[in-house]
């Protein structure tokens, strides 16, 4: 370059030119590193991100799995005890009418519309083409909401009704004065009425309350309505044959239907707080100590339908050998088999609500099949329960009085009370699960079993084929050392079927064997990385132990495989990595359940459970953590491993 | 041959000592020489012969010539699964190993921490495909996954992804671009190979970052690429796992995650067509030959050996 040549560099010629350089060049680099470190972030972010998400999700309860918009930290929504049952309702926060955030539950929605009194618009009233007016978009004016159109020449306006092919409308000022939000259900319970104003037909309700006909124009909106929790403690159950006729009444700011219930003094109201399936259970350890089988047709007759507390359940009575009678409620039939129990031990049984008792476990006792669940959680206690009887619809209700506070709010304003919380309980439920006689404890081991077996066939076959090939002299041993490398470009999937065959003839399919057996007839990849190693070890130090008259076998044993520790640690990680991780082999020789790998049980746990993410995600997370672990240990040999040959299994 | 050349002609006739140390060779790769009969040298020829048979696990293979062959042609399956697989190959291999030379390009800085940076962006590629598959599967979910999520709170209206026919395979395209952990360390291997001083030259020059890595990376890494190319391209052709966890198994929805393993594996395994399985078998490696072969030839044009040099 001309500036730097000796003709234009004497010494003085110019001195601010190298340091404006110098500056120039450094703020360069600066922005450089900038924006190097600002993509670093990005890229980090983006690979690190769903590995995170994941784990964050492997502690979520189930709800928070799929939400939108996304709950980031974990964590446990607080319920209310629903009176004396076992129902949990859940809280939400929400600011009541003074602003204050306070805790409620949901009883039910209320959908409202926008009604107008149209006799009162009757001069403002004209018919336009519908081509003339923007499309409707729901507008909140003062009280009301109103589907506001714009008008071509300028000015809002609103559809009463149509026209022919013209629609009524009437400017969205003298619209807001007339209209009012009410009730949907209740404008709905107005007779209908055709008015005519003017020269305009409508379709409108007669309000009586009100004494006013008016037409119903929407858009609908819905509301919530809520209660504070201490409500919940007078929620009770009743059967819903047991509720009478309701009627509107006004309670808080809102109207809520009311029921009478039979039973109850006709001038007492009661609110439905919810309607849902439950099932009778009752405390395991009683059902496994004091229930016993009886064959089916051993019991008498019709059974008499008696309650445990709001259960019900079928009772016989037999009469023994010594001519006593005694009563047994039925808890569950299988086939031929009856479980029954005494009616003094059946004091346990209550109501639960069915989604309570998802995925329960079934065992079997003395030929009927029981299911259960240990992880049944009542009145924030964990217990262990039997499932029994048969499923029941109960209505959920509470007094008139419980609910004088009750009041609407916008669904969307609801925030869930929640208590920051890792659910460890989806790892122990998602290992535990059982998968057809085997569960990821059996998967666990059975990879152990074949990384383990791998290892020792890798080590005990790759050593002595490598030594071979870096120090003895043989015949035919150059070409033997291309078939070698050669065998490494040859594609698996020729090789398939064929192996495939061997193993089936060898009787191996459906066993571990298929897995490991190869690894003890030495690996290409392997014999020659420990062979280029091998090769870097000098001579003498073999030639000596030789002269102390050490065989072969010693000298590999003493010299060469202490000083390749870094080779054999690398061929180990990846024997580790590779079988681990595999997925293919496994799935094509192992069929049986109990003889699954961890990754090939992944996939059969995801086919079971496509929609439990919770728990797909907690053994998701036990499957990689090993390898993880062993990548942050042994990081320097993954990576010199790789560099090695380029080689990726 | 080189060695043969070589080779004393004392070695004709052995000595007796060369004789046991020969014997001592051969009994130390005996493992390996036994295992090359067996599962490999055996199955290659089984399978070229199967690929010219009808045959099920169970029963003789007739012999039927090209008969599978010419069926083949005709199998909508086939077509379907060989372009799925090359629009799996066309998107997963120019794409991650444009991400994973930038990554590298990155790591490659004078920055801090490089350890930590590089564990973050190897983690992806050292656990198991089949995790990973079960967590995007998670995330890719189209009505609640994050994706789906994180794009809406920017106004944007995300796809189907896996269950969607059109976005089934862009999506484990996506997640090949994700998985370049190993492609990275071999391209930092390559970068570190780079001498500083050719850098210097440039910079002397009075070249920007531009032409650094246009006249001193690029070429100088070319061999990489190269190798870093052939492997994707011979590991994206075989291309299963994803496939088999994002599709559930069956190349759901409607065939388009059905990748050339997975309608071999059905074609062996599922329908017992072992003789139509080996010819599948074998025309995937011919493909793979003749286009890593196209490679290799295109290499002498792109790919800089620093050996021509001299």
């Amino acid at each position: 370059m001309t500036e730097i040549s000796p003709s234009v560099q004497p010494v003085k010629a110019a001195p601010a030119r190298p340091r404006g350089l110098r500056l120039s060049k450094s703020a360069g680099r600066r922005v450089r590193l900038t924006i190097t470190y600002v993509l670093l972030v990005l890229g980090a972010i983006t690979m690190a991100f769903p590995l995170v998400w994941m784990l964050l999700a492997s502690f979520k309860p189930e709800w928070q799995i799929l939400t939108n918009p996304p709950i980031w930290i974990p964590s446990e929504w607080i319920h209310a005890q629903a009176g004396d049952t076992t129902k949990e309702i859940p809280l939400w926060y929400v600011d009541d009418a003074e602003g204050e955030r306070v805790r409620v539950f949901d009883i039910g929605t209320r959908r409202y519309t926008t009604v107008v009194d149209v006799d009162a618009l009757a001069g403002a009233m004209v018919a336009v083409p519908p081509d003339d007016l923007s499309d409707a978009r729901a507008e909140e004016i003062g009280d009301v909401v109103l589907n506001v159109r714009r008008h071509k020449d300028g000015g809002e306006v609103v559809a009463l009704a149509r026209d022919g092919q013209n629609l009524v409308v009437a400017p969205v000022d003298a619209v807001v004065e007339v209209a009012q939000r009410l009730p949907l259900d209740y404008v709905n319970s107005g007779g209908r009425a055709a008015l005519t104003v003017g020269d305009f037909r409508f379709q409108a309700r007669e309000l009586e309350a009100e004494g006013l006909t008016v037409v119903p124009l929407g858009p609908e909106s819905q509301l919530t309505v809520v209660v504070p929790e201490d409500a919940a403690a007078d929620v009770f159950l009743v059967d819903p044959e047991a509720l009478g006729d309701f009627e509107y009444f006004p309670i808080g700011e809102t109207d809520l239907p009311l029921y009478a219930l039979d039973g109850y003094p006709e001038d007492q109201r009661f609110i439905q707080v919810g309607l849902e399936t439950w099932q009778p259970v009752l405390d395991l350890d009683e059902a496994l100590e004091y229930g016993f089988t009886v064959p089916t047709g051993d019991l008498p007759g019709t059974p008499e339908m008696r309650r445990f507390e709001q259960a019900t359940l079928p009772v016989y009575t037999l009469t023994g050998e010594d001519g006593t009678a005694q009563e047994f409620v039925l808890l569950t039939q299988t086939g031929p088999n009856s479980m029954v129990l005494p009616v003094e031990h059946a004091d346990t049984i209550r109501l639960s609500p069915l989604e309570k008792l998802a995925f329960p476990f079934v065992k079997t006792v003395n030929g009927v099949s029981l299911r259960f669940l240990d992880d049944y959680f009542e009145h924030g206690e964990k217990q262990s329960v039997g499932i029994v009887g048969s499923r029941v619809d109960m209505a959920m209700m509470a007094p008139q009085s419980a609910i004088d506070d009750a009041f609407d709010v916008d669904s969307g304003s609801l925030d869930r009370v929640l208590k920051i919380r890792f659910r460890y309980e989806n790892y122990t439920e998602a290992l535990s699960r059982d998968m057809g006689g085997a569960t990821f404890a059996t998967f666990y081991k059975n990879s152990v079993i074949v990384v383990a077996l791998n290892l020792l066939g890798i080590y005990l076959s790759v050593t002595p084929v490598a030594y071979g090939f870096a120090r003895l002299h043989a015949p035919g041993k150059n070409t033997l050392f291309l078939v070698l490398l050669a065998t490494m470009m040859l594609p698996f999937p020729v090789l398939l079927i064929p192996t495939y065959e061997i193993f089936r003839t060898l009787g191996m399919i459906n066993t571990l064997w298929p897995l490991f057996i190869r690894s003890f007839f030495g690996s290409a990849f392997f014999t020659f990385l420990l062979r280029q190693f091998f090769m870097n070890i000098p001579r003498e130090l073999e030639e000596a132990a030789r002269i102390d008259g050490a065989n072969t076998l010693q000298v590999l044993w003493n010299v060469m495989l202490p000083l390749s520790k870094p080779a054999l640690m690398t061929i180990g990680i990846f024997t580790f990595w590779w079988n681990w991780n595999s997925f293919f082999e496994p799935f094509v020789y192992v069929n049986s359940i109990k003889n699954f790998t961890v990754t090939l049980g992944l996939a059969f746990f995801k086919g079971q459970y496509v929609y439990s993410f919770h728990w797909l995600m907690a053994a998701g997370m036990t499957t990689i953590l090993p390898i993880i672990i062993l990548f942050f240990f042994a990081q320097r040999y993954f990576i010199e491993g790789i560099q090695l040959t380029g080689l990726k299994g | 041959m080189r060695s043969s050349a070589l080779r004393p002609p004392r070695r004709s006739r052995l000595t007796p000592l060369a004789r046991r140390e020969a014997l001592v060779f051969y009994l130390c790769i005996s493992p390996w020489l036994i295992g090359l009969l067996v599962f490999m040298i055996y199955p290659i020829f089984r399978s070229l012969y199967l690929a010219f048979t009808r045959y099920q696990i169970g029963h003789d293979p007739v012999w039927i010539g090209l008969d599978n062959f010419r069926r083949l042609l005709d199998d909508a399956l086939f077509w379907k699964s060989l372009g799925v697989t090359v629009q799996y190959v066309i998107g997963s291999v120019p794409g991650s190993n444009l991400v994973a030379l930038g990554v590298a390009l990155l790591l490659a800085q004078k920055i801090r921490g490089v350890g930590v940076w590089r564990t973050i962006y190897f983690l992806p590629s050292v656990v198991s495909i089949v995790a990973v598959s079960v967590m995007w599967y998670y995330v890719f979910n189209p009505q609640y996954g994050i994706v789906n999520g994180l794009l809406e709170m920017i106004g944007i209206d995300g796809p189907g992804w896996y269950t969607s026919e059109t976005w089934a395979m862009p999506t484990i395209i996506l997640i090949s671009w994700w998985m370049v952990g190993t492609q990275v360390v071999i391209y930092l291997a390559g970068l570190k190979g780079i001498p500083q001083e050719y850098y210097e030259a440039v910079e002397v020059d009075g070249g920007g970052v531009w032409s650094k890595f246009r006249h001193i990376t690029l070429p100088l890494l070319s061999p990489v690429i190269f190798f870093n190319v052939i492997n994707g391209f011979i590991g994206a052709f075989q291309v299963f796992d994803q496939a088999f966890i994002l599709g559930a198994g069956s190349g759901r929805p409607n065939n388009a995650t059905l990748t050339y393993m997975l309608n071999l594996y059905k074609q062996a395994f599922e329908y017992g067509a072992m003789g139509y399985a080996s010819s599948l078998a074998w025309v995937l490696f011919v493909i793979i030959m003749i286009l890593t072969m196209f490679i290799l030839r295109s290499s002498s044009v792109w790919v800089y050996y620093e050996a021509e040099r001299k």
